[in-house]
């Protein structure tokens, strides 16, 4: 943080000359700022984990932009006084967190400080933020962009990774070249054929009691996007060296990463399949550290993100050290005036989604002891295990969920959902899974699962201009090995509107199913929210039961809790 | 467009940069060799101070750091051991200017790219503050450190470094340290590692008005280790006071190395905090 004192400055010589002469350039900026007041629920949490000693807990953060011309620079200040109970503990404290200067002149873009970059689909190279799971791994360097001629884009970047409020050990250096031949050779139509290639190398240094680590790291990628009027296909291949990790248990495999998307729009259709097959791929720059730290390539879930709070329970988690599925996806309007479609027209929408593990065979390790007696067999020190074409031993999850959208009349819309989930407990909340299959395999134990069914409808009813009710009515019920997340559950949300200013919410989720009969209990929350300009202020009271909150496959579970929230959001 | 055609393979091959590691150089070697433990053993249980210096021949300011160690040395006979760490551009050789000595070692390096000291001379002092600012300390401070770890007075773990076989014949070196648990430490991953060390070796050092000294005497000269960097962990360790154990591990000694101007240096320390907990140093050759 002792780099505070150069960005400050530069915008406060920034800030001075915008106050006096408008023509200096432009500050945008933005602000968000959460509190949470705990109040002590020895029913919902009986060990305490979500009444913390500060009882109150702030976080916070500030954007400040400035633009002029071809230069940008910018930064962003953090407050986390202390961490919200279910974020990431490392987030502790305040500092300038993100800081840059960048440059963008003729064909040549030029960024110095922290930035965020992605090549191609994201396998060797995605650095992004996605602050509700407290994932922030900016690179701190140099990135350098270049565009020969119309149509190619070349990049160039070295940096380390974000921390949390420090800076990884490892240094991640990366090349991507991207050719879209449309531009260049001036097709004329839809028709598109972007070709990509990346090259993304690590720099580590770990020190481990047993094994010999790698200190350089490579990944390759190439990929392909074909685009016409109607359809899509893009394909995205990867290939990384030997990259053992407490994530893959040590082993020194090479991995690979398919994903393979396609779709189709038009004449009320549309239709999507996608496919993925990650083969021990997770790739951090450093080899030990938090699951939501350090991650430098990005494995697209191939799975839908329900938003609705019962069905996002079992949200996936994609397990990057080792999985194959599919996700089909078709929708179709039918119009108004249509049997099916009525007065107002109906959407339907079915989706459907799998994934399995690896077909593998482990090649493990005896470990002996004196007398050279076979005590265990492990798989770290060695390839692992080798991949053979074909479906693994373990079923992680499926998806069906299968939904109707229709306007019922000018005041009244109509949504309604029924999913039905197979959900791989051990694999995809406990982590045994990819490589870590073996542990089950090797003690020949079953993983837990469970099936779910849930269904949502949701109502929206325009009562007047500006005044609207909108009402979620969700149920579902578990079956399975002890139940997860309480059971069975069921939940009604109301939430009145007065545009654009005002809402008010309140939802009750029953926890019906409950093992523990004490706990069959009414989660009931009240919230209200103000919006004026651009602030936006929203308070909160009641319990919130457990959850999960997860985006692009990452996930991260927020415990219950009970008590008092405040936040705020500005843009300027 | 005619500079992309060249900067293209150029930054492929840079970022290219891979490490392969083979299938049997991936395990590190936490064997140990037979060894016994008998109540003849005598375990040096005062607490004892350990100095790594990181220095190098063409280090104008090396030599200054060196007597200071060596003064904390003298000033607390047999509790201060010292080791040299011969790493940086300044160890490099220079033949061209005189410096041909190369006292480098793959572990000394390794150990200089980890710690990453702002410099040299820099040392640690039995590896305290690891994770600050100040893991490698000014020379200036190594005194007062000392100080503090002496106080202590009784080490947590007793070692005894008694063994020792050398085979002139055929130059193997064995040592077989043992390990007695002093104070609780069952929850701590204690490690040892055994360095060998050189003495009297008489190659050119910078001195600090720049002038090449040609017969100066690098002392405690880091030439490798039993074990590897980071030694092993002592075996059956529990931890709980009273506890003994032993390890023996073998290397042949190089043909430079001259036998009677070797030490061997044991340390037991924690594998997490790389706090030493004792060291001792013996002479292969008494």
């Amino acid at each position: 943080m002792k780099k505070i004192i150069t960005p400050i400055f530069l915008l406060g010589f920034v800030v001075a000359f915008a106050q006096s002469q408008t023509n200096f350039g432009q500050i945008t900026g933005n602000f968000q700022s959460d509190f949470q007041y705990y109040i002590e629920d020895t029913l919902i949490d009986p060990t305490g984990q979500a009444f913390p000693d500060e009882r109150l807990l702030g976080t916070g953060f500030l954007n400040l932009t400035y633009r002029r011309d071809n230069f940008m620079a910018g930064i962003r200040y953090e407050n986390y006084q202390n961490n919200r109970v279910g974020l990431p503990v490392g987030y502790q404290g305040e500092g300038i967190t993100y800081r840059y200067a960048r440059f963008i002149k003729n064909s040549f873009d030029v960024t110095a400080g922290n930035f965020y970059e992605q090549f191609g689909s994201g396998l060797i190279m995605r650095a992004y933020e996605e602050r509700g799971l407290g994932l922030d791994n900016n690179l701190d360097g140099l990135r350098m962009v270049y565009t020969p001629v119309e149509g190619i884009t070349l990049k160039g970047l070295i940096g380390r990774q974000r921390n949390y409020f420090e800076k990884s050990n490892s240094i991640v250096r990366g090349f991507d070249g991207e050719w879209s031949l449309k531009n260049t050779l001036n097709w004329e139509g839809y028709t598109n054929l972007i070709l990509g290639a990346g090259i993304v190398s690590k720099f580590q240094q770990f020190n481990s009691a047993q094994y010999v680590y790698p200190n350089n790291v490579a990944a390759g990628a190439f990929r392909a996007n074909l685009i016409t009027e109607r359809l899509n296909f893009f394909g995205e291949f990867a290939y990384k060296a030997n990259d053992p990790s407490l994530d893959n248990a040590e082993i020194f495999k090479p991995g690979t990463a398919l994903y393979l998307t396609g779709s189709y729009t038009g004449n009320n259709l549309g239709a999507s399949l996608s496919i993925k097959h990650y083969d021990n791929f997770s790739f951090r720059s450093e080899p030990a550290t938090d699951p939501q730290q350090l991650l430098v390539g990005y494995l697209p879930s191939v799975t839908t993100l329900h938003t609705y709070a019962l069905p996002a329970l079992y949200a996936y988690n994609t397990v990057m050290t080792g999985e194959q599925g599919y996700q089909g996806e078709v929708s179709y309007n039918f119009k108004r005036g249509t049997g099916l479609g009525g007065k107002y027209g109906t959407k339907v929408m079915a989706s459907f989604a799998q994934s399995f593990s690896l077909d593998k065979d482990y090649t493990p390790r005896d470990i002996t002891d004196d007398n050279d007696s076979v005590v265990d067999q492990i798989i770290g020190g060695t390839d692992g295990y080798t991949t053979n074409f074909g479906i693994g031993d373990f079923q992680y999850f499926h998806d069906f969920h299968v939904q109707i959208q229709k306007k019922l009349s000018k005041k009244w819309k109509l949504s309604a959902t029924y999913y039905n989930f197979f959900f791989n407990n051990d694999a995809l909340r406990k982590g045994v899974a990819g490589a870590l299959d073996f542990e089950l395999i090797k003690t020949d134990t079953d993983p837990q699962t469970f099936d779910v069914n849930a269904a949502v409808i949701e109502l929206l009813w325009k009562i007047k201009p500006g005044h609207s009710l909108r009402t979620e009515i969700q149920g579902l019920l578990t079956e399975g090995q002890d139940g997860n997340f309480g059971g069975d559950w069921g939940l009604i949300l109301m939430e009145y509107s007065i545009a654009p200013e005002w809402f008010f919410a309140i939802q009750d989720a029953y926890n019906f199913g409950n093992n523990i009969e004490d706990l069959r209990i009414h989660y009931i929350s009240v919230n209200v929210g103000y919006t004026h300009e651009t602030n936006r202020f929203q308070l909160g009271y009641g319990r919130q039961q457990e959850g999960v909150f997860c985006v692009g496959g990452i996930c991260r579970v927020v415990p219950a809790s009970n008590g008092f929230t405040f936040g705020v959001t500005s843009n300027f | 467009m005619r500079y992309i055609k060249f900067l293209i393979p150029a930054l492929a091959v840079f970022l290219a940069s891979c490490d392969e590691i083979e299938e049997g150089e991936r395990i590190i070697d936490n064997s140990c060799e037979e060894c016994s433990v008998s109540g003849d053993d005598i375990f040096v249980e005062q607490k004892n101070a350990f100095i790594e210096e990181f220095t190098g021949h063409t280090c104008n300011n090396c030599p200054t750091a060196n007597a200071e160690a060596k003064k904390i040395s003298d000033e607390n006979p047999g509790r201060v051991i010292l080791l040299g760490v011969h790493a940086s551009n300044f160890a490099i050789p220079n033949p061209a200017e005189g410096y041909f000595a190369d006292f480098r070692t793959e572990i000394g390096t390794d150990y200089f790219n980890f710690v990453n000291p702002f410099g040299v001379p820099s040392g640690l002092v039995d590896r305290l503050d690891q994770g600050t600012q100040t893991f490698a300390k000014p020379y200036l401070f190594w005194n007062t450190v000392v100080e503090d770890v002496l106080d202590a007075g009784t080490a947590d773990i007793g070692v005894s470094v008694q063994d020792i076989q050398f085979n002139a014949a055929n130059g193997s070196l064995t040592v077989e340290p043992k390990f007695k648990v002093i104070n609780e430490l069952s929850d701590r991953r204690v490690f040892w590692t055994a360095f060998i060390a050189e003495n009297k070796i008489k190659a050119p050092q910078k001195l600090p008005d720049n002038s090449k000294d040609t017969s100066y005497v690098h002392n405690h000269v880091l030439r490798g280790s039993f074990n590897g960097l980071w030694g092993q962990p002592i075996p059956d360790f529990t931890g709980v006071p009273g506890d003994v154990s032993c390890c023996a591990k073998t290397i042949n000694v190089e043909n430079e190395w001259v036998p009677e101007n070797l030490e061997i240096i044991v340390i037991a320390y924690d594998r997490d905090t790389y706090e030493v907990f004792q060291t001792v140093s013996v002479q292969v050759l008494p």
